[in-house]
């Protein structure tokens, strides 16, 4: 069963997770998801986490996974973090590396003329 | 002084069960968001058990909660390898990396830098095959 669903929008692709949790159980799978996405050409990628409420630090080590196998080629955004969600990249200074967006669309607009 | 016992199997479905379950009680004397951190802290220190004590073999995580109107203490015990590790004092080599480094990201190794960042103490000891980490989150009054 698909984790990610992928949606074109203006020059981005739009990678929302499905799950209410990127922990341990799924990290591997996220990760193998994302190498699909990116295997197929995709460069600018948002990925939305609004549906998320739980993330540990096997699930924002399989981000990091991901943004490495895009490499300097691309981008990858992150949207729609809640609070809690929030916490994790904040202690782990996260925050930092990734460009963090309220919404799918701030992050979609943000991309445009790339 | 109130105390509850939790089990499960040593396997990342039951993590889930454990985090979820102990962040509900916990919302009981902490904070929604100290509690919502402390789920954290204790799926890393099962994940911790699942992949390097149980390595992957079967076997039972138990967490004991006791609440005081100081501390919530959550024990989690193990009967596999013992961390030979278990640094007492907060590690925050976890966090020297270049963030605009893109080879330096670290992809894990945060488990224990969050167990320490997150609770007022963590202890670990070994004794008889039986693992036991303490996490001890302070009430705030």
């Amino acid at each position: 069963m698909a984790i990610l669903t992928t949606e074109n929008r203006a020059n981005a692709t739009l990678v929302t997770m499905t799950e209410k949790r990127l922990d341990a159980k799924i990290a591997v799978a996220f990760k193998e998801e994302m190498a699909a996405i990116i295997n197929a050409g995709a460069t600018l990628l948002v990925l939305d986490l609004s549906n998320v409420g739980f993330v540990d630090s096997s699930g924002l080590g399989a981000i990091v996974t991901s943004l490495k196998l895009l490499g300097r080629k691309g981008d990858l955004l992150i949207a729609g973090v809640k609070s809690d969600v929030m916490t994790m990249f904040t202690l782990t200074r996260m925050d930092r590396v990734f460009q963090l967006f309220p919404t799918a669309d701030d992050a979609v607009k943000s991309l445009e003329g790339k | 002084m109130p105390f509850v016992h939790l089990s499960g199997n040593g396997d990342f479905d039951h993590v889930r069960l454990l985090g979820v379950a102990v962040r509900a009680i916990a919302e009981t004397a902490l904070a929604p968001s100290d509690a919502a951190q402390l789920e954290i802290a204790v799926v890393e220190a099962c994940n911790n058990i699942v992949e390097h004590a149980y390595a992957n073999t079967k076997g039972i995580i138990t967490v004991d909660i006791f609440l005081t109107d100081q501390k919530f203490v959550v024990n989690l015990r193990d009967t596999g390898k013992a961390m030979v590790d278990a640094h007492q004092i907060k590690d925050s080599t976890a966090l020297d990396f270049d963030i605009d480094n893109l080879d330096d990201l670290p992809e894990g190794g945060f488990g224990m830098f969050l167990m320490d960042t997150i609770v007022d103490e963590r202890k670990y000891f070994s004794e008889n095959g039986i693992n036991t980490l303490t996490l001890t989150k302070y009430i705030q009054p």
